[in-house]
């Protein structure tokens, strides 16, 4: 079913992919709004037992926003997306479930009886039909199990007929690291239902503070696990552009094809196939934020990279013509400046793009050329398969900017 | 004002259990794995003393590769100075295998310090390695986890957030 929504107060908000938004007041109906689970989604229900009770906050968490220069001074940023439970003391019950909302504010009615002491725990998690992350603490995969889900708790508090607990800030100290991946996987989720206009598939992510996982940070396909580093001289949950570059993967395995091996690369010249799916996570994370900048920040300062100036150049007298290594940044390059113009062409947005990737090359049209696999020869034989046509500046741009011999004479023929 | 039933997970027992997980789950399961990770290609090496209730900070730093410019930082904590020595230093060119050293000296005893390298290749690529140091001899550590576990068997690494109100 794709249906996402939420609470609004006692109003439950749903939408589809393609539907218009539908708002039910449950309050006429003497009813609250709840979750009841995929299937169904945010719906009218009668209160469960006990006499209504409602309370209703602020989550916020701090942020140490990447820069050019390190990373910068705490920011506070509501926490979005995020499942709640208002959980029983003594026995820790689940009295009341809902979603924090993009301000971070909670809202929730349930059901308990006079002098029940209960708390608000937020988690970085979510099960709705738009939503579906779970970010863990076990980066090191030495637990026995997928970890546990990070969490942060409010202060005690005797359940009312109205309880506001104002703002709760999680703190860096308080795992606010886990709520940024969390964060910054609902922007990825978003950019995937919206400009993808895909229904995006269950997401995971592992990190704890200090700890570094085998892999540095990197994404798993079998397990559609994000693995963030956390080790202190280098830690990444604050670094969005390398997880959004992590997430351009889980994008590139769930919607397209990539016969990349895997493994390292620094930008050098290598394997074409693994230089297209390390170009495209690094285009499509820097399209989600917005900015041609990737910041890998550490407590001392950052590696930049601007994919927007200084193309990477490969050789065009290349005995290996197409096939030669190709640079992971000299394909992000290319693919950023198609999409947002070059020297005298203008911007043709990332739509033309995203067709390729996700229409034509997992599709039974596509022809293979180049070395054996998806590389980037095949992303440019799919642009004009598919009639993006733009010719001038596609020669302008891979041609003569960075010296890649592409064979316009030689397309494939396009089913 | 008190949070929930949390169980701490610090019992020896606890740690026994999970001591043999790590050795039985040691292995990487299968699947390409792509990593990220671009830093400058230097080796740094840190070396401190103290004397006369200063601290001196000695940063190596061993070029790896020819480097077209380095740059060396120190970040302190809030509210710490140098009493002598510049927090940036500007390194220039170095060639491959050559070595330089930057020191600065601290008057108070800062629990920590972070000292990396920029290598600047353009105006599209910057590289940078740092690295944490502590001063007073303890590594950083994470806090304690406080484990809670519902009644459906659903566990939560709870921390507590701060009211703000």
């Amino acid at each position: 079913m794709d249906v996402r929504g939420y609470c609004d107060g006692d109003v439950s908000v749903t939408c589809g992919v393609t539907s218009e938004i539908e708002r039910v007041d449950c309050a006429p109906l003497n009813q609250v709004c709840t979750f009841q689970g995929d299937a169904v989604g945010w719906r009218c229900a009668p209160p469960p037992g006990g006499e209504a009770r409602r309370v209703r906050g602020r989550f916020l968490f701090e942020k140490r926003p990447a820069t050019a220069n390190g990373l910068g001074p705490v920011q506070q940023r509501p926490v979005r997306e995020a499942l709640v439970y208002v959980l029983r003391e003594g026995d820790s019950a689940t009295l009341g479930t809902a979603y924090t909302q993009r301000d971070g504010t909670f809202d929730l009615r349930f059901g308990a009886e006079a002098g029940v002491h209960a708390a608000v725990v937020v988690l970085t998690r979510a099960d709705s039909a738009g939503y579906s992350v779970r970010v863990a603490d076990c980066p090191r995969e030495d637990c026995g199990s997928d970890g546990v889900v990070h969490a942060a708790s409010s202060p005690s508090f005797s359940v009312g007929t109205n309880t506001d607990l104002g703002t709760l800030l999680i703190t860096q100290a308080g795992g606010a690291g886990a709520f940024n991946i969390h964060d910054t996987l609902i922007t990825g989720l978003d950019f995937t239902w919206e400009v993808l206009q895909r229904r995006p598939p269950p997401l995971n992510a592992q990190w704890a503070a200090l700890q570094e996982p085998l892999c540095v940070t990197c994404f798993r396909r079998l397990s559609n696990t994000l693995f963030v580093t956390g080790k202190a001289d280098n830690p990444d949950e604050y670094d969005d552009s390398v997880m959004l570059h992590e997430f351009g993967h889980f994008l590139h395995f769930a919607f397209s094809r990539s016969d990349s091996p895997g493994g390292y690369h620094d930008g050098t010249p290598t394997d074409p196939t693994l230089a297209f799916t390390e170009g495209y996570g690094t285009y499509v994370g820097c399209t989600i934020g917005r900015s041609p900048l990737y910041v890998d920040a550490s407590p001392s300062g950052a590696s930049v990279t601007d994919i927007s100036a200084d193309p990477t150049v490969a050789l065009p007298d290349d005995p290996l013509g197409m096939e030669q290594p190709v640079s992971e940044y000299a394909v992000a390059e290319c693919l950023w400046s198609i999409s947002h113009g070059t020297s005298g062409f203008s911007a043709l947005g990332d739509l033309g793009s995203f067709d390729v990737i996700h229409n034509y090359l997992p599709s039974a049209a596509f022809t293979d050329r180049g070395v054996a696999g998806v590389d980037f020869v095949d992303f440019l034989d799919g642009w004009f398969c598919r009639g993006q046509g733009q010719r001038p500046m596609i020669e302008t741009i891979v041609n003569n900017q960075h010296g890649f011999p592409y064979d316009h004479a030689q397309l494939p023929p396009c089913p | 004002m008190t949070t929930p039933n949390f169980h701490p997970a610090r019992s020896g027992a606890a740690m026994a259990v999970c001591c043999m997980v790590m050795v039985a789950a040691c292995a990487l399961p299968p699947g390409p794995v792509h990593a990220v990770r671009a830093e400058a290609p230097v080796d740094l090496e840190v070396t401190t003393s103290r004397a006369d209730g200063v601290v001196h900070v000695s940063l190596q730093v061993r070029a790896r590769a020819a480097l077209p410019s380095a740059m060396v930082r120190f970040v302190l904590l809030e509210g710490v100075k140098p009493v002598a020595g510049a927090l940036e230093t500007l390194l220039g060119p170095l060639s491959k295998g050559e070595s330089r050293r930057v020191a600065i000296t601290l008057g108070l005893p800062a629990a920590a310090l972070a000292a990396g390298v920029d290598v600047v290749y353009g105006p599209a690529r910057k590289l940078h390695k740092g690295m944490v140091v502590t001063l007073n001899g303890e590594q950083p550590r994470a806090s304690t986890p406080s484990i809670l576990i519902l009644p459906s068997g659903e566990k939560l690494r709870v921390a507590p957030a701060v009211s703000l109100d």
